[in-house]
């Protein structure tokens, strides 16, 4: 399998499975209380630990697709190489984040009671605080790198910026709405990109 | 924009950015014991975020410089990119710890009490308290590739290589010794240092 096929596979499947895991399997919503959501992880531990492997699963090869797009900007140099370069560094810190969060859901749902789930809900929700942020800050540069190195659709380029906007500005919002926006615009993004990469390689 | 401009400019603006942040800004300081800092920081959180912002944004923008340069001299392949290459490796994994403990520094500040994020706290101020060390070691070593590459070198002389390293040891000597006094020298000097470099940068005929 060459390089473009692969990153084109790990973001258009890496979406899928994201919200096929978290819309469908995993058993607790973001809006619900803490308290709720880790009573939900630790009632079905079979079904919680599918949704996170295949939920966090799905980001992390997202993301993964996401780093390889902005480390060839980097290292074809041009317009967008700078913006790249960033944005490759951002991704690299979000997928071990990601790694992080995921081994902490996991133990949430292995806890031997609700005090000791919740504790560790309260820390993987603390550090998910800052990701959106991050998150949105690597797709605003990834789409800037986008329109001046024009390896991609400028259309592409847009969707990036917008969507990074938006998850910059989830963390201060605080808002449901702009959670699922930015959460589907991540999800766009990875699909148009994916798309294009594969058409790319055809 | 072209990467050594960039570079020089993610460090320059980077470091001063950082430094507003933590200086004017931020309202806890280094040596505040958890349940202070924690106390702070929920006490006036506006500040405490534009601080965080600042500081944290700063501080990830001048660890990409940094990264930046390290990767140069590590493709190089001459005398210091063995050293470059284990800089490279530990400032992603700083940069990693900052979005971390970034997250956790959100939360504590938009708390209502200290005691209704008590775990978070701990688990923050431990992660706080470690990362001079990754980062000590990750500038000790560019400082070493720097030298030994003969880079980035003042009228001739490795004046900054030297502040790199004797930054790095007081980071990592401060968290062996448990003493956070000694970041008050440690942080200055590997601002300084990363200002310097930012401005070879910059000045660079490459």
């Amino acid at each position: 399998m060459d390089s473009k096929m692969q990153t084109s596979l790990l973001l258009i499947l890496g979406t899928v499975v994201m919200f096929a895991a978290f819309f469908f399997i995993y058993p607790t919503r973001p809006v619900e209380l803490a308290r709720e959501q880790t009573l939900n992880l630790m009632t079905d531990t079979t079904l919680a630990k599918a949704g996170i492997v295949l939920g966090y699963g799905g980001v992390v090869a997202m993301i993964v697709g996401l780093l390889g797009v902005s480390r060839t900007m980097f290292m074809k140099g041009g317009a967008g190489a700078s913006y790249g370069n960033i944005a490759f560094v951002l991704f690299v810190a979000l997928v071990a984040s990601m790694i992080a969060r995921a081994c902490i859901e996991l133990g949430v749902t292995g806890a031997p009671d609700l005090t000791s789930g919740l504790l560790l809900l309260n820390i993987e929700n603390a550090m998910a605080s800052t990701t959106p942020l991050v998150m949105g800050v690597a797709m605003t540069l990834l789409g800037l790198g986008i329109y001046f190195a024009k390896n991609f659709h400028v259309g592409v380029g847009a969707i990036a910026i917008i969507a990074g906007v938006i998850n910059i500005v989830r963390p201060f919002a605080d808002n449901n709405g702009l959670d699922l926006a930015g959460l589907v615009g991540f999800g766009i993004l990875a699909l148009t990109v994916g798309i294009s990469k594969m058409r790319a390689s055809a | 924009m072209d990467t050594k401009r960039q570079t020089g400019l993610l460090l320059v603006l980077g470091t001063i950015i950082s430094m507003v942040g933590w200086i004017a800004f931020y309202p806890a300081d280094p040596t505040d014991a958890a349940a202070v800092w924690a106390t702070k920081l929920i006490a006036d959180p506006d500040m405490a975020v534009t601080g965080m912002v600042l500081g944290f944004g700063g501080t990830v923008a001048l660890l990409i410089g940094l990264f930046n340069i390290a990767r140069r001299i590590t493709m190089g392949n001459g005398a210091g990119s063995s050293y470059a290459n284990v800089s490279t490796i530990l400032i992603l994994a700083t940069i990693t710890l900052l979005v971390v403990v970034a997250g956790f520094e959100f939360t504590v500040a938009g708390a209502e009490s200290v005691q209704a994020v008590g775990p978070v706290v701990g688990v923050a101020y431990a992660m706080n308290s470690t990362m001079p060390l990754v980062l000590g070691l990750a500038v000790i070593a560019l400082g070493v590739g720097i030298a030994l590459e003969k880079t980035y070198q003042i009228k001739n002389l490795p004046i900054v290589a030297l502040l790199g390293v004797i930054s790095g040891v007081i980071l990592v000597a401060s968290v062996i010794a448990e003493n956070t006094d000694w970041q008050g020298i440690g942080w200055p000097v590997l601002m300084l240092t990363t200002l310097a470099l930012g401005v070879l940068r910059l000045r660079a005929s490459d």
